[in-house]
């Protein structure tokens, strides 16, 4: 009896690693797409507008052979399957070997920062050309590693610190301007005048993209003549499903918010929006299309995010023997050619798979005045071709809220930081810019 | 304010049905520390199964009866084979943490189900739970069948002389633990929560462990500790709900095992044991091998 239980026991342990072990982490794509392809995106990509990209190679004075073949590894911070942060990195991933013959891609999962340059020098040793963090707090130990592999690229995610070298480069697409067609359609959408964000942490990254989309909601209202009013409420981490429910509810039940967004990563605010009958607005990814969460008398619309232009960009000038830019700050108006011919901006609203206009869900579309449609459709062609910027065209002026940087106090309620027209330079965006617009109102 | 009201019961009822399982184990000598990792399977699977079928009922079961597997091997491994439960138990909150993750990724996101309807504007788990509470209570404190578990938690060998099959009977209240604790995790998942993420509980499963401590193994105690710690903990997610400006959550969320630490020094004197006669099973995670 005893001998039988043991064997049950053995096989079920067994029976449970072997099933553990079957994770896909980690592996190889392979590679795709049709020969010659990479010559075309190359071209394409070196039109792009690229006043965005820093620190190039002339700068480091280092002989840098071309490539003949390339191994792209992500380190990805989450896991990747139903996540939209690293769902959009792996998908990117994905794209990229499809569209070079020459190049792989290989990952990792769940790579925390006390893993990320273990992982890297595993990836390197098996031929890995770039190593990518998807997130600043595991990808910046990644730098230790710059001076022993020199002839590897590493790159992290920027989410306040813009440290670079020779080897670490920099990226991150311009989002906001994405969230800024969002807060349009928000900004027009809302009934009761209220608008929830639920929100992570005060951090440079959210406080930007919370910016954007608050523009974008003040120009609707404008436009409408409507008061609408902005509430923020941190839950304090970007995964803390319970509380993100919670706050998403107090929202909705105390401040009467009839359109909801989130800079968080679970679907607790939107199971919320579907629960009260509120609209949501979408973020990262287009979760309707991309992996059904919800369906669009829900989700007003959403945003994607290509990282795989931002990578590409590294690629090419790696297969052309070039050092790539130390920092790559991509909006709309940068574009890539997918293997099957389509062409991708960096970020644009997408929903149930259409984008631009299309992207407004039909329920939504309903209720939308022709004016804001006309400007969410005119906006996004002006920022396609690189014309107008939100963060360019409106003045900053500060909230008295935000985030202490070292250094770098908090501007005082009603301080014009920023007069409208002037283009904020590219290292203040992503490092320095820490403060709420004026008119928000953050939540205790 | 009703909002809140609700879903502190809905939390309360979740620590109540994992809570009793543990605290049905524990009367009968078997402990498992691995609440959280069967938690995490029955709402796994239990989500799962009931996305897939588009039925609660199905899901439900799925997770009683996943869980009522783990409980048996838990079972089989602390008392048939003799095995150490803590380490048991934490390989099945280990091996929860990491198969569930594996298996419910690609079901991340919103159930997508209507919602169950509230009764009398609670939860029906929130009765649920109570007339487990009494079940419970009335089993253990009224019925043959409970002296026998009392009696195999307190001294096994004692039992066993006066013809009580000790092994079967842990194995048996194990096994009905572990089904509480996956009805718990489904209730979580398809009713107070119902998203999938990744490791979604974050901690429910040691809390409902620290409640039966809490409770001195009395089920009503357990039900009182379980409103407690349900409304502090829905207070901590979001005090501002409630009780704007006073304390940060992160405060709000000691505040529950602040309570526990008072309470088990107070449970601890002798004034207390005296006057309420509740101990800890003597022979409590500790393996009996018949003579």
């Amino acid at each position: 009896m005893r001998k039988t239980i043991y064997l049950l026991l053995a096989l079920l342990f067994v029976a449970a690693m072997a099933l553990a072990a079957c994770k896909p982490a980690p592996a190889e794509m392979p590679a795709g797409g049709e020969a010659g392809e990479g010559e075309s995106a190359a071209a394409e990509g070196a039109e792009g507008g690229e006043g965005a990209e820093a620190g190039a190679a002339a700068e480091s004075g280092v002989e840098v052979m071309p490539a003949e073949g390339l191994t792209l590894a992500i380190e990805h911070f989450s896991i990747i399957e139903g996540t939209t942060w690293s769902g959009a990195h792996h998908r990117a991933g994905q794209r990229i070997a499809e569209k070079y013959d020459n190049v792989d891609y290989v990952y990792r999962e769940e790579v925390g920062p006390d893993l990320s340059v273990p992982f890297a020098e595993e990836l390197i040793a098996d031929g890995a050309d770039i190593v990518v963090g998807n997130a600043e707090f595991m990808g910046m130990p990644l730098l230790d590693l710059t001076d022993k592999y020199p002839d590897v690229n590493f790159v992290s995610i920027i989410a306040s610190d813009l440290t670079t070298k020779d080897n670490f480069l920099r990226v991150f697409p311009r989002q906001y301007q994405a969230l800024y067609l969002e807060g349009l359609i928000a900004g027009a959408l809302t009934e009761t005048g209220n608008i929830g964000i639920v929100s992570a942490f005060p951090s440079v990254q959210v406080i930007r993209r919370t910016a954007g989309f608050y523009l974008g909601v003040m120009d609707a209202a404008e436009l409408l003549g409507k008061d609408v009013n902005v509430y923020v409420k941190y839950a304090g981490d970007w995964y803390l499903p319970q509380e993100e429910r919670d706050i998403a509810t107090t929202l909705v039940e105390q401040y009467n918010v009839d359109v909801i967004t989130h800079q968080t990563d679970s679907g607790s605010p939107l199971d919320v929006a579907v629960e009260k009958g509120i609209w949501f607005v979408g973020k990262d990814m287009d979760i309707v299309g991309f992996y059904g969460w919800a369906d669009t008398n829900t989700v007003a619309v959403s945003f994607d995010t290509r990282w795989e232009v931002l990578y590409d960009k590294i690629i090419q000038a790696m297969l052309a023997g070039e050092k790539p830019p130390q920092v790559l700050y991509l909006g709309m108006e940068s574009t890539m050619t997918l293997a099957d011919g389509t062409v991708e901006s960096t970020v644009d609203i997408m929903n149930d798979n259409k984008v631009g206009v299309d992207a407004i869900s039909p329920a939504a579309l309903e209720k939308l005045p022709q004016e804001i449609v006309d400007l969410v459709k005119q906006r996004r062609d002006q920022m396609m071709k690189g014309e107008w910027d939100p963060f360019t065209a409106h003045a900053f002026v500060s909230n008295g809220t935000g985030l202490e940087l070292e250094g770098t106090p908090i501007p005082e309620a009603g301080t014009e930081v920023k007069p409208a027209g002037e283009e904020p330079t590219v290292e203040w965006l992503l490092s320095q810019f820490n403060f709420d617009l004026q008119g928000l109102t953050i939540l205790e | 304010m009703l909002e809140f009201i609700t879903r502190s019961l809905d939390a309360s009822m979740i620590f109540t049905l994992a809570a009793l399982g543990e605290l049905i184990g524990q009367r009968s000598g078997i402990l498992n520390v691995g609440v959280e990792g069967v938690m995490l399977f029955g709402a796994t699977l239990g989500f799962i199964v009931a996305q897939t079928t588009g039925s609660y009922v199905l899901g439900f079961l799925t997770a009683v009866l996943i869980g009522g597997i783990i409980g048996l091997l838990h079972a089989a491994f602390s008392v048939v084979l003799g095995g150490d439960q803590v380490v048991s138990g934490m390989g099945i909150w280990i091996v929860g943490f990491g198969l569930t993750t594996y298996i419910g990724s690609p079901y991340t996101g919103p159930l997508g189900m209507e919602r169950i309807p509230a009764v009398l504007g609670v939860s029906p788990f929130f009765f649920v739970g109570v007339l487990l509470v009494l079940i419970t209570w009335f089993v253990l404190q009224k019925t043959s069948l409970g002296l026998a578990i009392r009696s195999v938690g307190e001294n096994p060998a004692v039992a066993e002389v006066s013809g009580i099959k000790v092994a079967r009977l842990r194995i048996l209240c194990e096994t009905v633990a572990g089904m509480l604790m996956g009805l718990a995790g489904a209730v979580y998942a398809l009713n107070y929560n119902p998203v999938w993420n990744y490791n979604f509980l974050m901690g429910w499963g040691f809390i409902a462990l620290a409640l039966v401590f809490f409770s001195m193994w009395n089920p009503w105690f357990l039900l009182g500790g379980a409103l407690l710690f349900g409304t502090m903990w829905q207070l901590s997610l979001n005090p501002e709900m409630v009780l704007p400006g006073v304390l940060s959550r992160y405060i709000w969320r000691t505040v529950p095992f602040i309570v526990t630490s008072i309470a088990l020094v107070l449970m601890s004197t002798p004034w207390f044991r005296t006057r309420w006669g509740a101990a800890r099973p003597q022979a409590l995670g500790l393996p009996y091998e018949k003579d």
